[in-house]
């Protein structure tokens, strides 16, 4: 395309397109008030404002033309993985690096070698979920979207910006474009507006967009659509996608006809990763278990006797990020968990193909096999597992 | 509302709660005159949980407030909808005075909207909302606490905690189950449910059925279950009503309408649903768009869409109709043709 330019592929090509490491997020749970106060006051008072770790030493390598579906859900930090790894929250601690350079440097020097911060912005683009409070309802779809060709290419005419515009409008179904560049976006539906904010995304070309619960707020119709869209776009742009929802079904969807993975978050922690269809068909965690048992078939007679069946938890109450459990943060719920998950922390162990999950269960010769079970009753079966 | 006949109570068998006669349901817009319900019959049988499904605009909400008659303004609502008691005198619905309707909703049919998350009053404790419908319904607040208590507890919370919160100190599942019953406080006959797992988290979601499910057989009730989200009611709907442009497009009980479904667009639907057991290349969208209220196509409204369409239904409007013996109703001329184009299965492949 026209505007392609030389800033596209800077940066060390062995390196992979993005690396998150050790990434932890945390947020101060500060009132304005208790901001105002000296620090001095609040150690003699003894307030200690609480942080909260949103994201806890987190891992991730995405590649180019990759989809990693990031499943989770409320509070699981989801979000603030995606919106750290393209550089939109800064991490406490812990790197996130593009094409091998640390993004937050990168920031602070503008420039490092040959790449510039603008080229690191410009290759990550995000996609919201609700696309009609991300698209401006003042102005025509054709000033929405000439404005990040406007941000990024002050070069392009005017007239090359709109062609480019149409040219994207086409390509994502939005047809005949010349109907579409004068309306609102009330003037559309659902499914139309979420369209608009791919293109809005797409028209720079990034390497990576973070689609942050894309399809949740359309009717289900639609969502198959536009899932196929994005792997569409995917094809002609080579870009890859931080998908984040929390929707098994949509996960499955997108990353296994794009030969993704799955990741699973639980209060923070990544507890289970690896290709999607084996994420799906053989979950090790029983969180990941557990999440996929509550996911309902549309089959009338597998739906009905999952109804009936109880939850299979200790507990449906989620942890307080602020106070998060020792060991195990699952093992409150876990209906299979130990004393042993109580103190150790289990680290995410990798196998076959890279289907890795935190959990003890992993290990035969772990010493959880021998510690007693947090139930009384034992341990609970999860979907006959 | 002027009434050219008079209504006529048929409910012979006494397994009627409601029914439903040639609803229409309008609304004069600038642009035009838009109808929302088109003529819609059926009957709701009393201890059973009947789902409407449909994208959003296909008119199930409307429906569903059409059964209380709370149509709002501009919207003019005609036809029957006739409430049989258990005990007690039938009466149109849509007939009742401002008095009587107050009546009637909350005791005899009460609704949980959609958006649990707003439903309470953010400078108000939980109480204060039970209180002020204790009193709007003429009940002793003491004893309707006492009530509000054991139905918290039931539901699996705490109530005193509960009744003493404001909405911003309760998670979206605690808002969910005290609306639910705040819905219940009156032991009401009907209770009529619009999207109650929006926006909950997956865990969440299977609780709130869970409790659906045991509240139903407890206390009797009938539940209207309205979704956009066809496995939410796959397994917990005894009858399924399929709703496409203002109107029901096919019928009948739940199991059967899912394994054997006989109109195009449901069929569709099924195929766009996605599931953790299907092979994906099922997986199909629904081409085009669902219609504008003010300018629903000619003949039957899915024919734009429709694979199996042909001109008889670009001109003539399917009546929903079922074969001889059956109550499986669908208002399509080419069941067949769409079963052919259409092919869908349920079956899992084994995982």
């Amino acid at each position: 395309m026209s505007a392609e330019t030389d800033a596209d592929h800077v940066g060390d090509t062995d390196e992979p397109l993005l690396s998150v490491e050790n990434l932890t997020v945390e947020f101060g749970d500060e009132s304005a008030l208790l901001e105002a106060v000296p620090a001095r006051v609040k150690d003699r008072m003894g307030w200690d404002p609480s942080r909260l770790r949103a994201v806890d030493d987190v891992s991730l390598t995405v590649e180019p033309n990759d989809v990693v579906a990031v499943i989770g859900e409320s509070g699981s930090g989801k979000t603030t993985l995606g919106k750290s790894a393209i550089g939109l929250e800064e991490p406490t601690s812990g790197q996130v690096r593009y094409r091998g350079y640390d993004i937050w440097e990168l920031r602070r020097r503008k420039q490092i070698d040959d790449l510039r911060f603008e080229d690191a912005r410009k290759a990550l683009q995000i996609v919201h979920q609700d696309p009609g409070a991300s698209l401006n309802p003042y102005r025509t779809l054709m000033s929405i979207l000439k404005e990040p060709l406007s941000r990024w290419y002050p070069d392009m005419s005017n007239a090359d910006r709109r062609e480019r515009v149409l040219e994207l409008l086409d390509e994502c179904g939005l047809t005949p474009p010349l109907e579409y560049e004068d309306r609102y976006p009330h003037e559309l539906s659902g499914g139309e507006k979420q369209r608009v904010a791919l293109v809005r995304s797409m028209l720079v070309e990034p390497d990576l967009i973070l689609a942050d619960e894309p399809v949740s707020a359309l009717d289900s119709s639609l969502r198959v659509e536009i899932m196929d869209l994005m792997l569409e776009l995917q094809d002609l742009f080579d870009t890859s996608y931080i998908f984040v929802s929390h929707n098994l079904e949509h996960a499955r969807y997108i990353a296994n006809r794009a030969d993704g993975r799955i990741a699973i978050m639980y209060l923070g922690e990544i507890v289970e990763i690896g290709p999607a269809e084996e994420v799906i068909r053989n979950p090790k965690h029983p969180y990941t278990k557990i999440l996929k048992w509550a996911t309902l078939p549309k089959h009338p007679d597998r739906a009905r006797e999952a109804i009936a069946e109880d939850i299979p938890l200790r507990t449906l109450d989620v942890p307080d990020l602020v106070e998060p459990p020792s060991g195990c943060r699952f093992h409150t719920r876990c209906p299979q968990a130990h004393e042993v998950c109580r103190t150790d922390p289990p680290d995410l162990i990798g196998s076959n193909g890279g289907h890795s999950a935190a959990c003890f269960r992993e290990d035969p010769d772990h010493e959880y096999w021998e510690s007693p079970s947090l139930d009384e009753d034992g341990d609970r079966d999860i979907m006959g597992r | 509302m002027a009434r050219a006949t008079t209504t006529e109570f048929d409910d012979a068998d006494g397994e009627t709660v409601l029914e439903v006669r040639d609803v229409e349901v309008t609304f004069d817009m600038a642009r035009g005159r838009a109808r929302v319900l088109d003529g819609i019959d059926l009957d709701i049988k009393r201890g059973e949980t009947l789902a409407f499904v449909g994208e959003s605009g296909s008119g199930k909400t409307m429906l569903a407030s059409t059964l209380m008659n709370a149509v709002f303004d501009p919207g003019v609502a005609t036809g029957e909808v006739l409430y049989y008691p258990e005990d007690g005198e039938p009466v149109d619905i849509l007939d009742l005075n401002q008095r009587q309707l107050n009546r009637l909703r909350w005791e005899e049919i009460a609704m949980v909207y959609q958006g649990a998350m707003n439903a309470f009053n953010p400078t108000q404790d939980i109480g204060t909302h039970f209180k002020e419908t204790f009193d709007a319904h003429d009940v002793d607040r003491q004893d309707g606490l006492e009530r509000a208590r054991d139905l918290l507890r039931e539901l699996n919370l705490e109530p005193q905690r509960i009744l003493d919160s404001y909405q911003h100190e309760l998670s979206g599942g605690e808002k969910q189950r005290a609306l639910l019953a705040l819905s219940l406080v009156f032991d009401p006959e009907v209770l009529i449910l619009d999207e109650p797992t929006a926006a909950l988290d997956l865990l969440m979601q299977r609780n709130i059925l869970s409790i659906l499910y045991d509240i139903q057989e407890r206390y009797d009730l009938t539940l209207v279950f309205i979704t956009h989200d066809l496995p939410v009611v796959a397994g917990f709907a005894d009858r399924l009503a399929v709703m496409y442009a203002f109107d029901i497009v096919e019928f009948g009980e739940a199991r059967d309408v899912l394994l054997n479904p006989d109109h195009p667009y449901t069929r569709l639907m099924l195929r766009s649903t996605l599931d953790l057991t299907m092979p994906l290349d099922e997986a199909r969208t629904i081409e085009g768009e669902t219609p504008d209220p003010i300018n629903v196509p000619q003949g039957c409204p899915f024919h734009p869409r429709c694979p199996a369409a042909d001109d008889r239904c670009e001109v003539e409007e399917p009546e929903l109709r079922s074969e001889q013996g059956s109550d499986h109703e669908v208002a399509c001329f080419y069941p067949d043709i769409g079963r052919e184009r259409i092919p869908v299965t349920l079956e899992e492949d084994e995982i």
